[in-house]
């Protein structure tokens, strides 16, 4: 099995998966240093043992407005919390005929941005990003 | 490359046959080209296919449609609430999370409702005959 369905990749914040996500992208990054000098040239060098990673969470997906339970609401309230939650992007297997453990990336992430849309006629949207506090691991999700 | 229409429609033909019920009786399924000279009202058809190539440079794959249809039928006038109970039941069964298909050899890791159309009513003299058709989209890995 190599293919999946992305719909059973999920995004939980805090415990919960968050609800009605049309998309999820999880960008992990790492800054390479660069080393270049004449002996170099003219090909660039970085330094490999050196620099910083980070990691972020941008979603998409439609705005449900209902009080208390809405993910409006909970997204509101992460983000003015203004503190880090764990937060898991990977593959539910409960989701997939036949696995019984997939991969997923857990770490610690402050939602730092959500953004609601009101368009006439069209179902309302949200967006946002969180952004990873120190490492992300790799987990066994089962 | 393998074509999956066999295991397909077998796993089509396992999943409805028997699951299907309409006033506490079971729905027959047939395929479009097995249908027996007076069959039973109403009754279930696995009939069309469409495939695409969707492989990759490590595996086979496609996407592919199945259409399956309802076909009813009634002296005169008649309600439409056995054909839409039948429709939402193979839907219960169909799209459901996770899939529904676990076939042998092949990996069916994402199933859609397409389209449903009703199909126009006919009268051949004596009966008037309605249905639905409900098309099925798969994206399929051949393991």
């Amino acid at each position: 099995m190599a293919k999946f369905n992305g719909t059973a990749i999920i995004l939980d914040a805090d415990g919960s998966a968050v609800a009605h996500v049309e998309n999820a992208t999880l960008t992990i990054n790492r800054e390479l240093p660069e080393a270049n000098d004449k002996d170099s040239a003219p090909w660039a060098d970085h330094l490999d043992e050196a620099g910083l990673m980070d990691w972020e969470i941008s979603f998409d997906g439609n705005a449900d407005w209902s009080q208390t339970t809405g993910n409006v609401e909970t997204l509101f309230d992460l983000l003015v919390a203004r503190t880090a939650v764990t937060t898991i992007f990977g593959i539910d297997p409960a989701e997939v005929t036949g696995l019984s453990v997939g991969l997923a990336f857990s770490g610690s992430a402050s939602y730092n941005s959500v953004e609601l849309g009101a368009p006439v006629e069209e179902t309302a949207p949200i967006s946002g990003t969180a952004v990873g506090k120190g490492i992300l691991n790799k987990i066994a999700n089962s | 490359m393998n074509d999956v229409k066999q295991s397909l429609q077998t796993a089509y033909y396992a999943l409805l046959n028997g699951n299907i019920t309409y006033s506490s009786t079971a729905v027959p399924v047939y395929d479009v080209m097995n249908v027996p000279q007076s069959p039973d009202y109403p009754h279930i058809l696995i009939t069309d296919y469409t495939q695409v190539d969707d492989s990759d440079k490590s595996s086979f794959g496609e996407e592919i449609t199945v259409d399956i249809e309802i076909i009813d039928r009634a002296e005169q006038r008649a309600s439409r609430a056995g054909l839409f109970s039948i429709v939402n039941q193979i839907k219960n069964i169909i799209r459901v999370r996770p899939e529904a298909f676990d076939v042998s050899g092949w990996n069916i890791f994402n199933t859609n409702l397409d389209t449903e159309i009703t199909i126009p009513k006919e009268f051949d003299g004596n009966y008037i005959y309605f249905g639905s058709r409900i098309t099925f989209r798969h994206s399929i890995e051949e393991l």
